[in-house]
């Protein structure tokens, strides 16, 4: 396993007109392995992922990339490094299947046929057949939207992954099958995975890592399986007991 | 890509069209521009001017109708016009403002300044007149415009320069007492509302010869208030002059009874000004110049749409280009994006024939100044349906192409432009209907189209050349709706059209 972190959090605070979401957090996070954000809705996992490519800027402390502090500018170049995805799928409605899995490959003047290659091999890897290409994100179903889009914020081969609930509005039938294709994906990438959501079964089940965060605090993070041996607080010990 | 690359060869091909539609109107052999104002009489003038100086082998260019005294006077000082006829009557009231009468000489010492020089006279005099039904004049026994303060309860509708000139209405109203308040109307919808009982009293010339065809009477001005209006060729001072000379060649030779009968000819028996006046020049009947005016202006048809399009076209495509290019600039910044909306919004309040007026002093007259108060017509549909669908782009699809890493030119080029085209679609429609619509009017400053058998067709009071205006205009407008209908078919995905048309509907409801 790789020991330098990948993201460090030093000091940071963050707060919007004034209402601060956190102050005075500091967090090392692994490489090469998937780390799993989780608490309740506003307890600041959203945000926390949003600093890591820019979206936010922190108002105190540092957040380095990659040994890096986030850039002020170039940022392009910086967030094509880092892939997207979210609750929803969020794919462009007015584009295909194959022109959203492909536009950023188009954006950096890819060829063609490497662009087509790339295409093919990601469908194939998350269980979606090549030929959806013509289709429109409406054409598809919640599962094959969340695929592709997984599909998309990989197709430049980035180091880092940025998930925000990604699996969250998909049916649990689907869920366990989209769950073993990302495991595969992230494997065969050799991706770096935040994954942020409010489903601790998910993130026990994705994640080698976790941070579980409570109302801008970080309560425990270590590996995932230390927290659940030994939770060290009692609402952590409590979040398990509900859910698993 | 391929539907980005027919987008832009379209504006292409339109963008290298727009200097050419300009050039095109600068002429080769410099012809003598010959204008006239918007009724028939003055037509018929300029007319007998234009063929007398074709006889003498000069090339001439017609701008007939092209407007109101302000507009031809303010289009001869431009050098936009070389000559025009007109009467020493408004020369002396309207043009130099003076409450005198002056003769031929004083006229012409007095406007030398603005490089015009007016003409030996015609020999008629057409001045104003007050004009009644006949029954109602037998009736209540009137024979002077005195015995009219005694029936205050008598409508008067008058033309709207009768009404704004100084010798017209307000020294009728001061010398005789009356304290009536006309309608402003078009002068031969005047007419005929008096005929029709509408309206009782209105203002008429000497030789219009539509007194005589709707049974009017004119009553004396025993206060002798209207000046005299001897019908002259005003033109510029610095044509030559040979050219001069074959314009005087008609002084004397009009008298009131003269014009009168020739004015009679086209408004009462329908034959074009052409005709008429080639067969008073000639002194005799010829049966091909008879020819109907409904014919002959059938025949500018297709020139006359063409010159539409040519209008409306240049004027939307700026405007498409500009507009869209000022909406992407502007969307992000609420107040500014507000503002431009605003003032795009305070451009079509303005009403459209005066927005046409108003480019006269900048721009003068033609095409140029109709193009311009077209385009800022045409704005305000495009850039709010462009600034509105920009700014409600779902969030979070404009936070993923952002953390995607697309710059602020491709998140425009591939996701909001692209989303909003069926709003900006329907922004480009709205403006190319109120766009062929409005560019009827520009014919009154002198700018053709199809507004040119409307204008000629209102001066005339005949409905059929108005109608030869208005229909292929409506035709136009419902055809260009069917071609950009087809062309969001051809260029907006399917499923984004629903999506697409409830939000050009919301951005309509919520204005």
């Amino acid at each position: 396993m790789n020991s330098d972190p990948v993201v460090s959090f030093t000091n940071v605070g963050k707060h919007f007109d004034g209402n601060w979401v956190f102050r005075g957090l500091s967090l090392d996070l692994p490489s090469s392995q998937v780390v799993a954000i989780v608490g309740e809705s506003g307890s600041g996992k959203t945000t926390l992922l949003q600093l890591i490519n820019g979206i936010l800027r922190a108002n105190e402390g540092s957040v380095e990339v990659m040994g890096n502090p986030v850039p002020e500018s170039g940022l392009e170049r910086f967030r094509r490094g880092i892939g997207y995805a979210v609750q929803g799928g969020g794919l462009f409605p007015h584009l295909t299947v194959y022109r959203n899995v492909t536009l950023l490959a188009q954006l950096e003047k890819w060829e063609q046929e490497r662009s087509q290659q790339r295409y093919s091999e990601l469908l194939k890897m998350v269980g979606l057949d090549p030929e959806l290409r013509d289709r429109y994100p409406y054409q598809l179903s919640g599962g094959q939207q969340h695929r592709v889009s997984l599909c998309r914020a990989l197709m430049l081969q980035p180091k880092i992954l940025l998930l925000d609930e990604p699996f969250s509005a998909i049916d649990p039938m689907s869920r366990g099958e989209i769950h073993r294709q990302f495991t595969v994906l992230r494997e065969q990438e050799k991706v770096s995975a935040f994954l942020v959501t409010h489903d601790l079964r998910e993130a026990v089940a994705l994640s080698h890592y976790l941070v579980v965060m409570a109302a801008g605090n970080i309560v425990q993070h270590g590996r995932t399986q230390d927290i659940i041996d030994n939770p060290e607080k009692d609402y952590v010990a409590r979040l398990l007991e509900t859910y698993l | 890509m391929k539907r980005l690359g027919s987008t832009c060869v379209l504006m292409l091909f339109l963008a290298l069209s727009f200097p050419c539609a300009f050039a095109s109107e600068g002429t080769e052999a410099d012809p003598i521009v010959v204008a006239s104002k918007q009724f028939p009489e003055s037509y018929l003038l300029a007319e007998i001017i234009s063929q007398m100086l074709e006889t003498e082998g000069y090339v001439v260019e017609r701008k007939l109708g092209l407007g109101g005294t302000k507009v031809c006077n303010e289009a001869l000082r431009r050098n936009e016009i070389d000559v025009y006829p007109e009467y020493t009557g408004t020369i002396q009231a309207v043009i130099l403002e003076l409450d005198f009468p002056l003769s031929l000489e004083e006229i012409n010492e007095r406007v030398e300044e603005f490089g015009i020089e007016a003409l030996p006279m015609f020999g008629f005099n057409n001045t104003y007149e007050i004009a009644v039904r006949r029954s109602m004049a037998e009736e209540l026994k009137l024979s002077k415009v005195s015995q009219l303060i005694d029936h205050p309860e008598l409508r008067w509708g008058v033309e709207h320069e009768f009404f704004e000139r100084e010798d017209g209405w307000p020294k009728l109203q001061r010398i005789y007492g009356f304290d009536s308040q006309p309608e402003g109307m078009q002068h031969e919808l005047a007419l005929r509302a008096v005929a029709n009982g509408d309206i009782d009293v209105t203002d008429a010339y000497t030789t219009d010869a539509k007194i005589i065809d709707y049974d009017l009477v004119l009553l004396e001005d025993d206060k002798k208030v209207f000046p005299i209006y001897m019908a002259i060729p005003l033109i510029r001072s610095d044509l030559d002059a040979p050219i001069k000379r074959a314009i005087a060649g008609a002084a004397g030779k009009i008298d009131a009874t003269t014009m009168t009968h020739l004015n009679a000819q086209v408004v009462i028996d329908g034959r074009t000004f052409a005709s008429v006046a080639l067969e008073f020049l000639a002194g005799i009947e010829d049966d091909s110049a008879s020819e109907n005016i409904l014919v002959s202006q059938f025949k500018k048809l297709l020139p006359n749409v063409v010159r539409h399009l040519e209008l409306t076209g240049i004027a939307l495509i700026a405007a498409t280009l500009i507009g869209l290019l000022v909406s992407v600039t502007v969307y992000r910044v609420t107040w500014l994006s507000r503002s431009v909306v605003y003032i795009c919004g305070l451009m079509q309040t303005i009403p459209s024939i005066a927005l046409l007026a108003l480019m006269i002093p900048i721009l003068g007259i033609g095409m140029k100044p109709a193009i311009v108060a077209l385009f800022l017509y045409s704005l305000l549909p495009i850039v709010r349906n462009t600034v509105i669908s920009l700014s409600t782009t779902d969030p979070l699809l404009v936070r993923i192409a952002e953390a995607m890493g697309m710059s602020q030119f491709e998140r425009l080029r591939y996701v909001l432009v692209p989303l909003a085209m069926p709003a900006i679609f329907a922004g480009i429609r709205t403006s190319a209907v109120i766009c062929i619509g409005t560019a009827t009017l520009a014919a009154f400053i002198g700018a053709g189209g199809l507004g040119d058998p409307i204008v000629t067709g209102l001066a005339l009071d005949n409905t059929g050349l108005i109608l030869q205006g208005a229909i292929p205009a409506a035709i136009l407008a419902i055809v260009t709706e069917l071609v950009f209908e087809g062309l969001e078919r051809l260029l907006v995905p399917g499923h984004l059209k629903v999506f697409g048309t409830t939000r050009s509907n919301e951005v309509a409801e919520s204005t």
